[in-house]
């Protein structure tokens, strides 16, 4: 609720705020349009006065009523005391052109180094607000000071900076264009240079065809004809200054009149019309007077001057040239030229340190930028190494995580392997050793029983005992073919070394038993004692060479048994040799001995070769594929 | 000799800075990385060498196997703690 109130009441007070705003203003309005009533009005309205604003807006009112009323003194008076207020104000239009006004009241009163100061306040006001336009007029009126003070060189300068602001503009405004032809052309003229200002002059002509209202440029007409007039083209000049004072009647300028009157009387004199000449410079000194011009008073008196001394009236002419001197005097002095060239100074100083300043700010703006610029860069840069970083130790962590792993793997698998492997064999010789538990103890039991049917039965036949043993001993060898069988199957592999070694154990077995027969084993050089062979052909030669040795042993009588190995090509030979007896095969009475080495090089898928002949001794020669 | 501006260097610090961080931490989780790996390999490793000395003392018993005298009751040592 209490919000509610305030903002009622905050809308109440400004819109009363606007109206006591609206009834000073109307106030002043009135104020300054009235004759009669305008001071009434400004007391009326000193009564409204509540803000800084309102005394702004008063003083400004007084100053312009002041203004147009010529009253010079009131004019300045309220021009120092409003120009505070608006720069408080930031009012910144309306301070320019106060300072713009009061620089006319300066000029007319030949205050120049006032005038000069007022205008440069005007335009650093013009330039604060980029008001092309005023930046170009004020340059003119500068020129004009400078023409007014006689330093032509300046006001061409001036004028010509002031064409080429308002040409290079824009917002081209050609009204600013013919004021700064209007004031070059000026300074050439009073500078003797009357084809410069002639030109300039007429380059106006062309550019009021450009405005809509020609008729505020009855100076151009004017400023022609006095260059004209110079010239002694009298005819010329008259015509036209005619045309400049038709226009400036209708405008009411008092010192254009002033102007064209004195051109005229001075054409009127030079034409012999002393009489006409009379009469124009008495205008021509009313409509000075009237303008409150010291510049265009002096004017006219030195013009009247030259005049009556022209017509002999020599004591009129000494009276109105002292009466020149007097006031060109109060105009120049040398205090007043230095001020006025220490103004333009500390103004070109203060306008170039303020450019110095901008390039400075500029400098140190691009300075920053381009550090900025640096640090993006820089700091890009580094983002882009921290980045490249990361990647590679993330990449390198990830490879040895991969190498680790596959290397975890790889033992893994060949854990698995052997795992599955021993477990596989494990397996197998258990089943082996229950095989062989379970067979065996039935075959042994098959033995015993048998022995003991020989043992019970002692007086059986000889023949039923042989029966007997001989399956006993089949038995047995059952048994011993099934260990070797199962160890073979245990075994998987056997090589020539671990051979070698069993049958060289073998032998040395022999030779213990049988000390008087030399026995003889050999392996040929060359033979690969790493070649792997299954165990079961490891079997078969081992029993092929104890099946041979033994026969030798048991049948041959032999002194010596040689066993060797040897490989031509790619067959193997293992060759086993007695010096015994010999036999012939077809007379003897076959065993299972040759057949099992037959059957056993058959298995090894060789072949088995026996020879032996009678008192010649045994060979046996076995031959497989390596 | 020419002074480097101070956010640069700045800049260069701090990219050090965070580089020899991130370096260590990598080198910290790497070393952890290694000591589980070398863990699980000692693992797999002592599991191996079980196996091969199973396998070994399986090879040992049918080696001692022989010819002559058929002992196979004594080459085929059965190893218990082999879970089948």
């Amino acid at each position: 609720m209490r919000y509610v109130f305030l903002v009622i009441f905050g809308l109440f007070s400004t819109i009363t705020l606007a109206q006591a705003n609206s009834v000073l203003n109307t106030l002043l309005e009135k104020a300054f349009k009235s004759k009669d009533s305008s001071d009434y009005y400004f007391s009326q309205a000193n009564k409204s006065i509540s803000t800084k604003s309102d005394s702004a807006n008063y003083l400004y009112y007084k100053f312009y009523s002041a203004y147009n009323k010529d009253q010079i003194d009131s004019s300045l008076f309220y021009s120092e005391r409003v120009r505070p207020l608006l720069q408080d104000l930031d009012s910144l239009e309306r301070l320019r052109k106060v300072f713009l006004e009061t620089h006319y009241v300066h000029l007319n009163r030949g205050n120049y180094d006032e005038a000069l100061k007022s205008i440069q306040d005007a335009l650093t006001l013009a330039e604060r607000l980029k008001d092309t336009a005023m930046i170009s007029l004020h340059n003119s009126d500068k020129a004009v000071i400078y023409h007014d003070f006689e330093d032509y060189e300046k006001g061409v300068e001036y004028g010509k900076k002031a064409y080429a602001i308002m040409d290079k503009a824009t917002n081209k405004n050609y009204k600013y264009l013919i004021i700064a032809n209007n004031a070059i052309g000026i300074n050439f003229d009073d500078w003797k240079k009357p084809d410069s200002a002639l030109f300039y002059h007429y380059k106006n002509l062309d550019l009021l065809k450009k405005v809509d209202d020609s008729i505020y440029y009855g100076f151009v007409f004017n400023n022609i004809g006095n260059t004209l007039l110079k010239e002694k083209k009298y005819s010329e000049a008259k015509k036209i200054i005619n045309r400049s004072l038709v226009i400036n009647k209708i405008r009411k300028r008092d010192y254009n009149l002033a102007t064209n009157y004195t051109n005229l009387a001075t054409i009127a004199y030079e034409e012999g019309e002393n009489t006409l000449a009379k009469t124009y410079f008495l205008e021509a000194n009313n409509f000075a007077q009237q303008s409150k011009s010291i510049e265009k008073t002096r004017d006219v008196l030195q013009k009247e001057a030259l005049f009556y001394k022209k017509i002999g009236d020599y004591r009129r002419s000494l009276n109105k040239q002292e009466a020149f001197y007097l006031l060109r005097d109060s105009i120049f002095n040398i205090e007043r030229a230095e001020k006025v060239v220490e103004l333009e100074t500390k103004y070109e100083t203060e306008k170039k340190e303020k450019d110095l300043a901008e390039t400075r700010a500029n400098l140190a703006e691009s300075k920053l930028k381009i550090k900025q610029k640096n640090s993006y860069i820089f700091g890009s840069l580094a983002l882009a190494v921290l980045l490249a970083l990361a990647g590679y130790l993330f990449y390198s962590q990830q490879k040895l995580k991969n190498r680790q792993l596959q290397k975890e793997g790889e033992l893994k698998a060949a854990l698995y392997k052997i795992e599955t492997q021993n477990k596989l064999q494990e397996q197998r010789l258990r089943i082996s050793r229950d095989l062989h538990d379970n067979i065996g103890s039935q075959l042994t039991f098959i033995i015993s029983s048998i022995n003991n049917l020989k043992y019970g039965f002692k007086d059986m036949g000889d023949k039923l005992s042989e029966r007997l043993s001989g399956i006993s001993v089949f038995t047995s060898q059952t048994i011993y073919e099934l260990r070797d069988t199962i160890w073979a199957m245990n075994k998987n592999n056997i090589t020539w070394e671990d051979l070698q070694a069993r049958i060289s154990n073998f032998i040395n077995t022999a030779n213990r038993a049988e000390d008087k027969i030399s026995f003889n084993f050999s392996i040929a050089e060359g033979l690969d004692l790493d070649e792997i062979f299954s165990s079961v052909q490891g079997m078969n030669i081992y029993r092929i060479i104890q099946e041979a040795v033994n026969n030798s042993l048991k049948y041959a009588a032999a002194s010596s048994v040689s066993v060797s190995v040897s490989k031509i090509d790619d067959t193997y030979k293992v060759e086993i040799k007695d010096d015994g007896s010999g036999f012939d095969e077809s007379t003897i009475e076959k065993g299972n001995g040759l057949a099992n080495i037959r059957k056993r090089a058959k298995d090894l898928g060789g072949t088995a070769k026996i020879i032996s002949d009678l008192g010649e001794g045994t060979t046996v020669v076995v031959s497989f594929d390596a | 000799m020419k002074v480097m501006p101070l956010d640069q260097l700045v800049i260069v610090l701090t990219v050090i800075s965070i580089s020899i961080g991130m370096w260590l931490c990598f080198f910290l989780k790497n070393n952890q990385v290694n000591q589980l790996h070398e863990q699980r390999l000692l693992i797999l490793g002592d599991e191996l060498a079980v196996n091969k000395l199973q396998v070994l003392i399986r090879k040992k018993g049918l080696d001692s196997y022989k010819f002559l005298s058929h002992n196979l009751s004594e080459a085929l040592i059965i190893q218990p703690e082999i879970n089948i």
